[in-house]
């Protein structure tokens, strides 16, 4: 999910293969080509630039519905709605963990499991990734890349993980779950207590917003071909899922 | 998440041959070309949509829309232009 515009010029994309296991889309307006998983141009005359992450949440219907009753849905193109629920149980399949890294992958880091899934977090050029095994055993992990305090908070239920920059009024917060859904969490400096989206719901804060960051959700043999750099997030010895 | 539709497209492509005639009026493969100009129907209509289906979500400023990702994977790229300029949404 990225914003389809480079250098002040909008464009379009096709899809044009896959390089390192990974897909990269041909713009229509400059023929350059960019790699998915670093929005990067590897060639054409936009090679170098990059585009620019779109805010957006991954998640299931019943949360998106529950939070965004009037929603517009995307509807199917003719001929593709038969095949929804063959690619629903896909999406399950490639959710489990299982499996090789696909041919072409540019080097592998054995750290991880190839298919692992794992929430990616750059926030200014400092990343990490956060598997989903370790998010579903420590649900709200509180960190710091580079300079700034984040939140990571993930609820089970819906498989749904948002980020935050914890950093208020020069205060910086730490946060608990107030609940194993995590459906609301609670800052340790105030007591306030917040939803997982970074709405201060009550408490001394309440009404306060904390500033989102954008999770990259990608396979690990993804994220770790072009992040050779990053940091992993584990769970502590002895956190169990409850 | 890409290549392992590319792969999966590979085995559908190979059980095609398996399929009966009647399968295959069903079931022959659709092209993985982009989505240039997306319809939206609202919530109350999209009967399609299961509580554990996975989306990708965005806010068209007030405006909520989903993109399910059993839609995405057969398209690679949906182009849509909100408030904020145009956006790909990809899975």
């Amino acid at each position: 999910m990225f914003r389809a515009q480079a250098k002040g010029q909008a464009l379009e994309f096709d899809t044009a293969g896959v390089i390192g296991g990974n897909e990269v889309f041909k713009d229509r307006q400059t023929s350059s080509r960019w790699q998915q998983s670093t929005l990067e141009a590897i060639s054409g005359p936009l090679k170098g630039e990059h585009l620019e992450l779109f805010p957006f949440l991954l998640t299931n219907w019943s949360e998106w519905h529950r939070m965004h009753p009037d929603t517009l849905v995307l509807k199917p193109m003719p001929g593709y709605a038969d095949r929804l629920a063959a690619k629903n149980a896909e999406i399950r399949e490639g959710l489990s963990g299982k499996g090789a890294a696909p041919p072409g992958v540019f080097r592998q880091d054995d750290r991880l499991p190839p298919k692992a899934m794992v929430l990616g977090l750059d926030v200014d050029g400092v990343n990490k990734a956060f598997p989903l095994t370790a998010l579903r055993l420590v649900r709200v992990v509180n960190d710091q890349l580079g300079t700034k305090p984040v939140v990571i908070v993930h609820q089970p239920d819906s498989d749904t993980t948002t980020a935050f920059v914890t950093r208020l009024k020069g205060r910086t917060l730490r946060f608990e779950e107030a609940d194993a859904h995590v459906s609301e969490m609670i800052d340790l400096e105030t007591h306030s207590r917040w939803d997982p989206y970074g709405l201060c719901l009550s408490g001394p804060l309440r009404g306060s917003h904390l500033d989102p960051l954008i999770l990259e959700p990608e396979y690990w043999f993804a994220w770790s071909e072009f992040h050779s750099d990053t940091r992993i997030f584990t769970a502590p010895a002895g956190a169990s899922a409850r | 998440m890409r290549s392992l539709q590319v792969t999966l497209a590979v085995v559908g492509l190979a059980l095609v041959g398996l399929c009966s005639a009647q399968e295959k009026s069903t079931q022959k493969p659709l092209p993985y070309a982009t989505v240039d100009r997306p319809e939206f129907i609202p919530a109350a209509q999209a009967h399609f949509m299961g509580g554990t289906d996975r989306l990708i979500g965005v806010m068209d400023g007030k405006v909520a829309k989903a993109y399910a990702a059993s839609i995405l994977s057969q398209h690679g790229v949906v182009q849509d232009r909100l408030a904020a300029g145009p956006i790909a949404v990809t899975w």
